[in-house]
């Protein structure tokens, strides 16, 4: 497959699941920036830069799915924590049932059956 | 606090600076909060790494990281520089973010965004209100005072691009005004003076002592032909013709009248004390009051330079003062240019 259509595939591919895995990072804790991507690292090929969670972050925090704090560390100078609000939880809900839904409709597609 | 080599430290500026730039042409995101985030991860990734951080080891932060034009393609061109079709997604999408922001903050942004609708409502009442100059005049105050209380929200903060934008109409509309009034007073003043000149005024008496030389030669001709037509045996058609030539010399020996006092009451208007008031003598006190000026206003810029900083901000937040010497020299040099016209 041509590299550069190959490449574009997977940039959209990013896009949508990176939103999708950041709600999903929050979902039982709250954490702050470097955890989320410390955590995200672990997921090959989801992050190419990392710096890509902070636009996010900030995008989600100004439509009111996440909010902000900041802490004391017992590490060093004080960090912003990101959780959930409820309106964000209800969203990450449906976009999981959202996925779950294509997920297993690939799988059957790549099985060879037809619904 | 980490620390850097000088090297490490100017690479990571320039890093700071390119993520100011790209974040400042997407209006969808809050460029303080992304920076800061941005920050925080380089000191929590750097956190166990020898002081001072050296070129190689930021680098492999900054790379990991990634280019920060790469995090926001999509979302840096404005709406409408997309296709048509989406304008009106566009539109409701910045509306529905501006309110937001409005309503909920960040802070940064709502106050500059108040600023601007206010500064914007007062240029509507102008048009749509009788009263409409009075309530632009307080919108403006208004939009102002919100525009420097956005300022002082940032602290030691930059200002970004787009919070420039938003606040830059309210502010610039009164700071022009008042750095020119600061800076240009005398010159103005001479100018309107200027215009009441000694040499205008003689090109205006000029012009009135030759519709004078007009009226004197008409008087002439018509008293000529009024005593020849005396002189002679009058009909009744004649009678007219002399009552006509009585009226039109009556006419123009008003006119004449009249030009005379105009010329007096500029000669009274050109002198002040006694002294004739000439072109000359304005430039001189122009320049000696201009000269004088701006030698007092150069050497407080250049003393204090923290108070038209804080004055005119954020516009010369990295003015040092060493301009006001600039402007004390040029002031002195007029004052002695002053002199020397006088002389």
């Amino acid at each position: 497959m041509p590299d550069a259509i190959l490449d574009n595939w997977q940039v959209q591919i990013r896009k949508g699941l990176l939103e999708l895995c950041i709600l999903n990072a929050l979902k039982h804790d709250r954490m702050y920036g470097y955890d989320i991507v410390k955590q995200l690292r672990g997921i090959d090929g989801l992050v190419i830069g990392e710096g890509t969670i902070y636009p996010i972050l900030s995008r989600f925090r100004t439509q009111g799915l996440v909010e902000a704090s900041v802490e004391e560390s017992p590490d060093g100078p004080p960090r912003k924590y990101y959780r959930l609000t409820s309106q964000g939880k209800k969203c990450l809900q449906e976009m999981n049932a959202g996925w779950e839904r294509i997920r297993q409709g690939v799988a059957t597609l790549q099985l060879g059956e037809h619904a | 606090m980490i620390e850097f080599t000088a090297s490490a430290r100017q690479r990571l500026e320039d890093y700071l600076g390119e993520l100011r730039r790209v974040l400042g042409e997407c209006p969808t995101l809050d460029p303080i909060e992304v920076e800061r985030d941005v920050q925080d991860h380089i000191q929590s990734a750097l956190s166990t790494t020898a002081s001072p951080v050296d070129d190689g080891r930021l680098d492999e932060v900054l790379r990991s990281l990634g280019a920060p034009s790469d995090w926001v393609q999509d979302q840096r061109v404005p709406w409408f520089k997309r296709p048509p079709a989406e304008w009106w997604q566009g539109v409701r999408q910045t509306a529905s973010e501006v309110t937001h922001k409005i309503a909920a903050g960040p802070e940064s942004y709502r106050l500059p965004y108040l600023s601007l609708l206010t500064l914007t409502a007062g240029v509507c009442a102008t048009f749509l209100f009788p009263a409409g100059i009075l309530v632009a005049l307080i919108a403006l105050l208004a939009a102002f005072v919100l525009a420097r209380a956005a300022i002082a929200a940032q602290g030691e903060q930059q200002i970004s691009a787009g919070q420039m934008w938003l606040i830059a109409p309210a502010l610039l509309l009164l700071y022009v005004p008042l750095a020119i009034g600061l800076v240009g007073w005398p010159i103005v003043t001479g100018m309107a003076t200027f215009a009441e000149t000694d040499q205008l005024r003689s090109v205006r008496q000029h012009e009135l002592i030759s519709r004078q030389a007009t009226a004197d030669a008409a008087i002439l001709v018509l008293e000529r032909r009024l005593a020849a037509l005396q002189t002679q045996d009058v009909g009744q058609s004649d009678m007219s013709d002399v009552q006509k030539l009585t009226d039109e010399l009556a006419r123009i020996r008003d006119e004449r009248q009249v030009q005379t006092a105009r010329i007096e009451k500029l000669l009274e208007a050109g002198q002040i004390g006694g002294v004739q008031v000439t072109a000359g003598l304005i430039i001189a006190v122009t320049l000696l009051a201009t000269g004088f000026w701006w030698l007092a206003v150069g050497v407080a810029l250049w003393w204090h330079p923290g108070f038209f900083r804080s004055l005119f901000r954020p516009f010369i937040d990295a003015w040092t003062g060493r301009g006001g010497l600039i402007l004390a020299g040029l002031g002195g040099l007029l004052l002695v240019g002053g002199l020397a016209v006088i002389a």
